[in-house]
């Protein structure tokens, strides 16, 4: 049992081979509108502002743009970068990382190191700090750059050079990600000792407090001992529970997700005191290998999408009910035998329990874990365990299984479309089978690396919830440090496409307006599954109906003291509030297409629950930035490039 | 505007500007303390009077320089903070993400340290809401001694808010000794080894002793002057009524003896001699303060002086109460003369009713007094025995509220010896129903029942106490399982049957089925049947709804209201005897007469004696195991005839059951004699039994048969062997 609850993952985190080709073909079509727009927009300003020559205008444009972008030069492009790092550094940026090291300095005045998880309130302090810090310096950067350069005409120092606009944009996006990369490269470096050392504890152990635990036993030497159990002093509001083996090995059990390393030190005297070290095992990334997919079995034995509600106004998870033929079933694909090189492989799982009586309090609810081969429904119950709420529970899954509480064959029940029960498998096991007393994992279970984890509640009236990510197969684990740099490298992901829209912003904006904006920017693409959920009306996703007003609707509710789910008076204020709604969510609906979603963007759970961050989604969020980044640049140079021909 | 004009308004600007900063320093200059007190300055207004409200922030509680430093950084946003952080918070708790919730209480409190609500509102969350989702107790615990430990912290910064003490008292006490677990929470607080970190070192105590000591911090602190932001009734009850807790909570863990009598003796001492003599306010303007028990001191000055005014001119007040007397209904009367703790339901709406007809003041009987001299003097009595009175009735008023009677009651009877034992006595009983010894369990609980009978003989008003009649009849239906289990019914001469039977007369379904029975009469003696069957059918509904109230009375508690129940059910009997019918299939006080029947002697025996002959005729069927079955058949004979006598309504089938054991015993017996070739004697006392009966439960039998095939009755087996 690891004491640390398991990270919630409210969407489905994408896979890089299944989301590149669509996520491409909608990036094509979306690029292929904007130009199409920018063109349109273009040709309008030409010949409001150029009349009958307006045409000609637009032609230059267009053709002096496009070949621009074709004859950058990367040398020149270095150098606007490096003028822009030195001019970023003469405003003072250092001033960021001072504001860091004395946020991290006066940190522990703030941090509850008595917390029940306290490594993820350093690492989300330590992150979350860097995450607003960099980002409000690159929009204060970014604002400032180039209007004030347009407004002073220092541009034109630049501009009567032989350098292309595009070459000054991308300088200065390149100039900005290399200031920015510079402080988080200091923040990541310094941050992990200020996190090591923040949590760093240790307790006494007072020899004289320890109690026999057991009968004495006869040791090989001939003499007899007793093991000792005792707490050790506290610290930090918590203490763990102290044991000595017969053999006098020490060990302490885990408390909030640590432990500590126990040195026996005996003085000359012949006393025996232990010593124990700083927490073990609370920095961690674990390598979770999710299931495919999470389906739910009914109490009557039915496939269906989703288990039951039990009132939680957090739905992300589904409950089954215990005692029934309730269960949650992962389908996990792609297991190679070579992955998992022990002989076990490990299951951690963090499921809810719902109780709807109060059983026997004095412990867990009891669940089964059960394996089936989704081909021929073979089916062996592996462990039954006690559940424990809010924790990862660690199960071990035996590559040959010899113990087993029960084998059996079960078909899966679906109902079709037409209303008849389809099974799965139509045929039924061989006996030989289920008469085995030993089973291979993946010879008897794993069809071309497809398998399935069953988990089912054991005691009538109870439940147990649920989600996707709550049950994954432990591949191993990796470095912390390096965890923390792709924590920081999400931090960077979100740098970069913020300077993009800062340098596009300011080509054609004034430094308020700018400054605002990219502002804007980064708070909507904070929020922007928020912004996702009231367009598509998926914000109270439990309710059959969902609720889609917009502003106005929701003043109304809000000075009528109605709820989200009443119907409101036909009044035409109302009607009118409705018709000005859908305006306004048609808008908020474009922007939620415009705006980068950064909450996605970001990486600090992953690191703070202690998940390794997968290349796969590494390479999902890089691609997403460089998706935007590409036309934040080209559009950036046209509007740069036409306010030149304007001047 | 011309620059002349421009610099004059700046010079005005300026003045105004001078004037509005003169006034801002002579009102907040702060205060200068210094050693000598010839140089200490008190400061401007406002410091002054912080000063003298209290609201410094050293005298508030201690200061953190951790919150003040994050005050400073808001930049004077700190509500606008303190809003987002309470909105995260929520969101927090939504997403079951415990540790950020607790870490955004802390900045949260960080920012708003003398903000009581915060601390309140975010302990109680952790120690009720958060606790409670998770699933293991021990965790639950943990959440309770963490929102406790908030609670600790915001006294801290506020050392004069006797509320935030009485919130940590009333956590100590309550949620771990009332909580559903509080079995399971009472063993950690108290765990020796402290895995907690509860007591500091301490060798652990009662939480409700714990939780007490914070209750007597915050009376300390009321007691000085500190403002208390809640009703000081109901607060200063808390101390004494924790006390009154922690001596109920050993005798259920099962201490008794010294300790639990010296726990109750405190108990009372704290609950009457400190809480009954404190000062506290009214709520009523015309006596603003009271003292709870100063009541009886204040009625008994009353009375003194009614009876000077009765003095002045003898037997007046009787004469004037008899005019008011004639003026009631006779039912009023009645229900008026009626002892109070004997009226029913119905009694006592008429009684209260006709108490307000014959509500005759002071004032009223002295301005009736002839001599005008003696008049004037009764007046000047009347209004100073009335002027008691009213007084005597706030305090009667702020007693309820508190329950202050029962509980000062409860608190005597318990300390005396008997109480305790009969406690034990229950204890044991318990425990040796939890051990499956049922037999001990059942004579500990009579003793225990016995044990309380001398309880209620040494103190005869508790039993007409509501909430003592509640837990005698809670513990009574409590051990009705011990009873089930050994298949025993309550003996008649059951020590606490009468109270009980009180009650039951206060249940109003008493009075429901008492008034349809009534009813159900008079229309019978009006020929009006069908409402009379409605009447008694009701009658017979409001009994067995009384009696998922009151369980006990399934195992015949009470006699006296076993009597009432059976007169319903022959009532029924009689009229269904006129209509000729029989009692319904579902008839809901069947098991009533069951359990009635099998408890008779006579019944014990006729079951013998079937067993008997059936065993005799499984040995075979020849003319000896015939003659002897015949023989124990013909015992049972008369003594069904008897059960059929003292039950009458058996033979309308009030209890099918029983009924059919009946039937099977006339089927065996005909069935016997028709193997000898002999026929049923001329003086068969069955004989109507048989002919009215049988037939019916054979069709019903067969008719339960057609509507389920797989069932089986008794009566269609007995049918299939004669056949």
């Amino acid at each position: 049992m690891v004491e640390v609850t398991g990270m919630p993952i409210e969407t489905d985190l994408p896979e890089f081979s299944t989301w590149i080709l669509p996520a491409l073909e909608r990036w094509l079509l979306a690029g292929l509108g904007l130009l199409t727009l920018c063109c349109f927009v273009g040709l309008l300003w030409c010949l409001l502002l150029y009349r009958r020559h307006g045409w000609r205008r637009f032609g230059d444009l267009l053709v002096g743009g496009f070949l621009d972008l074709v004859r950058v030069n990367g040398r020149r492009i270095g150098a606007l970068a490096w003028l822009t790092v030195k001019e970023a550094l003469g405003r003072r940026v250092t001033v960021v990382v001072l504001i860091f090291l004395l946020g991290l300095l006066f940190a522990g005045w703030f941090l509850d190191p008595a917390s029940t998880e306290p490594h993820r309130l350093y690492l989300n302090f330590v992150l979350g700090t860097t995450n607003y810090l960099v980002l409000l310096l690159m929009v204060f950067l970014t604002a400032f750059r180039l209007p004030s350069d347009i407004q002073n005409k220092t541009i034109y120092t630049v501009l009567t050079k032989p350098v292309r606009t595009v070459e000054i944009v991308t300088g200065q996006v390149l100039g900005f990600i290399v200031v920015g990369s510079i402080l988080l490269g200091i923040m990541w470096i310094v941050s992990y000792p200020f996190v090591v050392r923040g949590l760093y504890h240790t307790h006494q152990v007072n020899v004289d407090e320890l109690r026999p635990l057991g009968e004495p036993v006869t040791l090989p030497d001939g003499t007899t001992a007793t093991a000792l159990q005792g707490w050790t002093a506290s610290t930090w509001q918590h203490r763990h529970r102290f044991f000595v083996d017969a053999n006098g090995n020490p060990r302490v059990d885990r408390e909030r997700g640590h432990y500590h390393n126990v040195t026996v030190v005996r003085s000359a005297d012949g006393k025996t005191s232990y010593v124990l070290g700083g927490p073990e095992g609370q920095l961690v990334a674990r390598v979770p290998v999710y299931a495919k997919k999470l389906t739910f079995r009914d109490r009557g034995g039915l496939d269906t999408e989703k288990g039951i509600s039990v009132g939680d106004e957090w739905i992300y998870r589904s409950y089954i009910e215990g005692g029934t033929e309730a269960a949650g079933i992962w389908t996990f694909e792609n297991l190679r035998p070579e992955d998992f090189p022990g002989d076990t492989i490990p299951v951690e799982m963090n499921i809810g329990v719902f109780r709807t009586h109060k059983g026997d309090i004095e412990r867990g609810i009891l669940g089964s874990l059960l394996i089936r081969n989704p081909e021929n429904g073979l089916t062996v119950e592996l462990q039954v365990f006690e559940s424990k709420e809010f924790s990862i529970l660690e199960l071990q899954i035996p590559k040959t299984i010899r113990k087993f509480s029960s084998v059996r064959f079960v078909q899966r029940r679906a109902k079709a479309p037409d209303g008849s029960i389809q099974y799965s498998p139509a045929q039924p096991l061989n006996p030989e089978l289920l008469s085995r007393t030993e089973f291979d994992l993946f010879k008897d279970f794993v069809v071309d690396g497809k398998v399935e984890v069953w988990l089912q509640c054991l005691e009538s009236g109870q439940y147990f919830g649920m989600a996707k990510p709550d049950l994954y197969i432990r591949a191993g684990n990796r470095s912390f440090f390096a965890n923390l740099f792709k924590g920081y490298l999400g931090i960077w992901l979100q740098m970069v496409v913020l300077v993009g829209f800062g340098v596009t912003l300011s080509t054609f904006l004034g430094t308020p307006v700018t400054l605002v904006s990219t502002l804007g920017v980064m708070i909507a693409g904070m929020a922007h599954q928020f912004m996702v959920q009231i367009v598509t009306g998926e914000l109270y996703p439990e309710v059959e109906t969902p609720w889609r007003g917009g502003p106005l609707e929701s003043l109304i509710r809000l000075v009528l003291q109605e709820g989200v789910m009443t119907d409101l008076p036909q009044t035409a204020g109302t009607v009118i509030a409705r018709a000005v709604d859908v305006v306004f969510l048609l808008w908020m609906d474009l922007m939620a297409q415009i705006i980068p979603p950064m909450e996605r963007l970001s990486l600090i759970n992953f690191v703070s629950y202690g998940y390794d961050v997968s290349l796969s989604l590494l390479a999902v969020n890089a691609i997403t930035v460089v998706g935007y980044l590409i036309p934040l640049v080209i559009v950036g140079h046209f509007f740069l490039r036409s306010r030149e021909v304007a001047a | 505007m011309t620059s002349r004009q421009l610099f004059i308004r700046k010079i005005i600007y300026l003045i105004i500007m001078a004037v509005l900063l003169g006034v801002l320093a002579y009102l907040g200059t702060p205060a200068a303390p210094s050693r000598d007190p010839q140089k200490a300055s008190p400061g401007g207004v406002l410091a002054q009077v912080r000063e003298l409200e209290g609201l410094t922030p050293t005298q508030l509680g201690q200061l953190d320089p951790g919150g003040e430093a994050i005050k400073l950084a808001t930049l004077g946003m700190r509500g606008v903070a303190v809003h987002i952080l309470w909105m995260k918070a929520e969101d927090y708790k939504r997403r079951k993400d415990w540790s950020h919730l607790s870490a955004t209480l802390e900045q949260m409190v960080k920012l708003e340290p003398h903000f009581i609500t915060v601390w309140r509102h975010q302990g109680w969350n952790l120690s009720y809401n958060v606790s409670v989702e998770f699933d293991d107790y021990r965790e639950r615990f943990r959440w309770v001694i963490r929102g406790i430990n908030f609670l600790k912290e915001g006294v801290r910064y506020n050392e004069r808010e006797p509320i935030l003490y009485g919130d940590v008292g009333w956590f100590y006490s309550q949620k771990i000794g009332r909580a559903d677990e509080s079995k399971q929470f009472r063993r950690m607080f108290m765990d020796p080894t402290d895995p907690f970190d509860i007591h500091g070192g301490r060798p652990p105590r009662d939480n409700w002793l714990v939780g007490k000591d914070w209750y007597a911090e915050a009376e300390r602190l009321v007691d000085q002057g500190a403002i208390l932001r809640t009703t000081p009734l109901v607060f200063h009850s808390h101390r004494p009524m924790c006390q009154m807790n922690y001596a109920e909570a050993i005798e259920k863990e099962g201490t008794f003896g010294d300790t639990a009598i010296a726990a109750w003796q405190t108990a009372w001492h704290e609950f009457v001699n400190e809480f009954g003599h404190r000062e506290l306010p009214s709520g009523f303007d015309d006596y603003p303060i009271i003292r709870l028990y100063e009541e009886d001191i204040l009625r008994t000055q009353a009375a003194e002086l009614a009876k000077k005014i009765e003095e002045l001119e003898p037997g007046l007040r009787n004469k004037l109460l008899e005019e008011r007397r004639r003026e009631l209904t006779p039912e009023e009367r009645e229900a008026y003369d009626t002892p109070e703790h004997d009226r029913t339901v119905g009694q006592a709406e008429l009684a209260f009713s006709a108490s307000i007809k014959m509500k005759l003041t002071h004032e009223q009987v002295a301005r009736r007094i002839s001599d005008p001299k003696a008049r004037r003097q009764a007046l000047e009595l009347a209004r100073k025995a009335m002027a008691l009175e009213r007084q005597a009735d706030i305090i009667a008023h702020n007693q309820q509220i508190v329950n202050y009677d029962y509980w000062k009651r409860h608190a005597e009877v318990e300390q005396q010896p008997e109480a305790v034992a009969a406690r034990e006595l229950m204890y044991r009983s318990e425990q040796a129903y939890y051990n499956n010894d049922h037999v001990t369990a059942m004579e500990l609980f009579f003793e225990a029942a016995k044990k309380w009978r001398e309880v209620i003989e040494k103190n005869p008003d508790i039993q007409y106490d509501d909430h003592t009649i509640n837990d005698l009849v809670e513990f009574v239906d409590r051990y009705m399982k011990v009873l089930d289990q050994l298949d025993a019914i309550f003996p008649e001469d059951f020590a606490l049957s009468d109270i009980i039977r009180r009650r039951v007369r206060r249940r109003p379904e008493y009075q429901a089925a008492q008034d349809k029975l009534a009813s159900a009469r008079k229309a019978i003696s009006k020929n009006d049947f069908t409402a009379a069957r409605a009447d008694l059918e009701d009658a017979i509904k409001q009994y067995r709804g009384m009696m998922e109230f009151i369980k006990c009375l399934k195992l015949l508690a009470d006699r006296a209201t076993l009597n009432d129940i059976m007169a319903v059910i022959e009532a029924y009997d009689d009229l269904l005897a006129k209509l000729g019918d029989v009692f319904p299939r579902n008839f809901e006080l069947a098991e009533l007469i069951r359990l009635q029947c099998l408890h008779t002697p006579e019944m014990r025996a006729i079951k013998r004696s079937v067993t008997q002959a059936e065993y005799l005729l499984m040995q075979g069927t020849g003319p000896q195991q015939l003659a002897a079955a015949r023989q124990q058949l013909e015992q049972a004979v008369p003594l069904a005839a008897t059960v059929l006598k003292k039950f009458p309504h058996l033979i309308r089938l009030s209890d099918r059951r029983t009924a059919m054991e009946l039937a099977e015993l006339d089927l065996r017996y005909r069935q016997v004699l028709a193997r000898l070739g002999e026929s049923l004697p001329q003086d068969y006392p069955l004989q109507e039994f048989s002919q009215k009966v049988v037939p019916i439960l054979q069709k019903e039998a067969s008719e339960q048969e057609g509507a389920s095939p797989s069932s089986t009755s008794p009566a269609a087996s007995t049918t299939d062997k004669k056949t």
